[in-house]
């Protein structure tokens, strides 16, 4: 049986990840000792998928589950995932660069896949695009049954093909749809934009409106109004300055609503607004987007909303709190310059700073 | 975290000066044309004066620009005091020339407890406080290169000596010396990697003082001696380097290094 290892045990790791997985011995190295023994004690754990009407089962039993790199072998691997967080691929053990097979970055950023290779001097390493949306956790029944239970949908993972991917390995992983880099590409640039972009705005908006879940907050026709705006802005500027399929896009755009209002997903707020400064880089999904709409001449009525809800995230759990609290101090041009370093006088500095009491006036109105 | 406040203020204070308005200088102090305070100096100085008066009112301020009587180092050693340079590296500021930035160390019975550092033109601060420094971007030291020295106006004759011998060593250990005109961006040059070290030979406690637990955090080795009214400050990640560059200044000068530990109280000579 071909063998893999999920580097990081969160949503994608624990809960997407097995799913494709499903002729592998699996291992999992997460650093938090406290999940580690968790997941230990009780053999395993389970994972729910959704198809947007009923929920399928997968009881997950890996061969090992450690919070020590030194506990595994790391030429015992045919495929390796890393789903830690963008900000903590560079915070992995040392041990890492002793691994041999290809190894895959699902950190939502492709400089992910530079980082891993300079930081730990390997060679083989690749991206890959998890189109899906895993909670973090589960429905309270669930959670009743297994306090490590995690809800799914039934998405897809894209794999950059590489010369170091055998076709047993390929022949092993059925589920997956192996992409030359630039066919990856376009499938970034429409998760990227279309998918994350929205996704994270709707999670902004739901917290001023106090939900918990963001099918909640899908369920709100102001919110609704707002992301269906976004997503037509994003849909303009990427068929403006792409030569990316309209068919391809549209037909994309069209299922994000419908994914975003997935009941059975119960995807929290907080999971999905986290680290809002990160998301607001430059190269990211709120910034990024911006740049990509100014410069393709699409006005930001609807994504400078987004930002603006960004910029007023205010959740004490939040490693980006205390940041954001002193907004108000930093002034919103201070504040990109010195988190993002955008300089104040680029466009999108001062596009963000103009508006931003307008956005604010309209972000009271609706929590 | 009431220093990122501080911070923030400082920030903003910063960016709201586009057009260079505020380089223009005020007065020129002691006769020293290197010597210069700027409209910025002044503005800075205030914000800190108000961010104490607001957040921190049972706190002193000791400022490069505050008043005389509030500027000697034994003073630390009662109550609760922000020690406040509102514009390191003035004259270059107001020469429009790189290298200048903010910092502010909290000293609590002699203690340092926190402090504040802002560089506008690396688009950074550092803010250390309850025992956690914060970043305001993802920042990684690089491998060590060459060293760093700051020349303080006037010298005695056994400093001249120290001088000479030091640049010596800074020759013999390192690739040259390098002079900014401003301790806070020689102190960031330290801990991005780019030196080996950093000698302040005869500065003012407010040049330097915010860095030390920073420096700290980097795991610099870091000497200091205080007097009334200056500080020389010998920091670098060589060990060796430390001791060499405080035996030359110890034997020249007869003056005692300490080891800087934030649990540590200031040790001031008087």
């Amino acid at each position: 049986m071909a063998r893999a290892l999920i580097i990081g045990c969160g949503a994608i790791g624990r809960g997407f990840v097995p799913w494709i997985l499903q002729n592998f011995d699996i291992d999992f190295f997460d650093a938090s000792r406290k999940l580690v023994e968790g997941i230990n004690v009780q053999g395993g754990y389970s994972s729910y998928m959704s198809d947007g009407e009923s929920l399928s089962h997968l009881r997950v039993n890996p061969r090992k589950v450690t919070a020590d790199f030194r506990d595994l072998i790391p030429n015992d691997y045919d495929i390796v995932f890393i789903s830690v967080g963008p900000r903590n691929v560079v915070r992995l053990p040392p041990e890492i660069s002793s691994l041999t097979c290809p190894i895959y970055s699902l950190e939502n950023d492709p400089i992910t896949v530079d980082w891993i290779k300079q930081i730990y001097g390997l060679q083989s390493v690749y991206f890959g695009v998890p189109d899906v949306i895993t909670s973090s956790t589960a429905s309270p029944q669930n959670l009743a049954l297994d306090s490590y239970a995690i809800h799914t949908e039934n998405g897809v993972m894209y794999l950059q093909d590489g010369e170091q991917v055998s076709a047993s390995l390929k022949a092993s992983l059925p589920e997956v749809k192996w992409l030359p880099v630039e066919r990856l590409n376009q499938e970034w640039d429409a998760k990227l934009y279309i998918h994350n972009t929205p996704h994270c705005i709707a999670a902004y908006l739901g917290h001023m409106t106090g939900c918990a879940y963001l099918h909640e907050a899908l369920a709100k026709p102001s919110i609704r109004f707002v992301i269906d705006g976004v997503i037509e802005e994003l849909l303009l500027a990427l068929k403006l300055t792409t030569s990316y399929d309209h068919h391809f896009i549209e037909s994309y755009a069209e299922k994000e609503i419908r994914r975003f209002s997935n009941c059975l997903l119960f995807d929290p707020i907080s999971r999905v607004a986290r680290e809002p400064i990160r998301k607001l880089h430059p190269s990211g999904r709120l910034t990024g987007a911006l740049r990509l709409l100014l410069s393709s001449g699409v006005r930001p009525t609807y994504l400078t909303i987004g930002i603006g809800a960004a910029l007023r995230y205010l959740s004490k759990e939040d490693r980006d709190f205390r940041q954001i609290y002193h907004l108000e101090e930093f002034g919103v041009s201070a504040f990109l310059k010195y988190h993002l370093s955008l300089p104040g006088d680029c466009l999108e500095s001062m596009y963000i700073s103009k508006t931003f009491n307008d956005v604010a006036n309209f972000l009271l109105k609706l929590s | 975290m009431k220093l990122l406040r501080l911070a923030a203020i400082i920030c903003n204070s910063f960016s709201s000066n586009t057009l260079g308005a505020f380089r223009t200088v005020q007065k020129v102090k002691d006769n020293e044309v290197r010597d210069v305070v700027t409209t910025l100096d002044q503005i800075l100085h205030e914000k800190a004066e108000h961010f104490i008066l607001t957040s921190m009112p049972s706190c002193k301020l000791m400022s490069e620009e505050g008043e005389i009587v509030c500027r000697r180092a034994p003073s630390l050693s009662e109550g609760e005091w922000l020690v406040v340079d509102p514009l390191d590296g003035s004259n270059n500021y107001a020469l429009s020339l790189p290298g200048y930035g903010f910092m502010a160390a909290h000293v609590v019975h002699s203690q340092v407890k926190g402090s504040v550092v802002v560089l506008p033109e690396h688009d950074i601060y550092f803010v250390v406080e309850d025992g956690e420094m914060v970043i305001s971007q993802p920042f990684e030291r690089e491998h060590c290169a060459d060293s760093a020295s700051v020349y303080p106006p006037k010298l005695s004759m056994s400093a001249i000596e120290s001088r000479s011998q030091l640049i010596d060593l800074i020759d013999r250990s390192s690739s040259g010396v390098y002079r900014y005109g401003s301790s806070c961006i020689g102190l960031y040059n330290l801990i991005r990697g780019n030196h080996v070290a950093f000698i302040g030979h005869g500065i003012r406690i407010w040049d330097a003082l915010a860095f030390f637990p920073i420096l700290e955090r980097f795991g610099i080795y870091v000497n200091y001696h205080i007097n009334e009214s200056s500080l020389v400050l010998v920091a670098s990640s060589d060990k060796y380097f430390v001791n060499e560059a405080c035996g030359i200044i110890t034997k020249n000068e007869m003056i005692k290094f300490n080891s800087f530990k934030c649990e540590l109280n200031l040790q001031v000579s008087t």
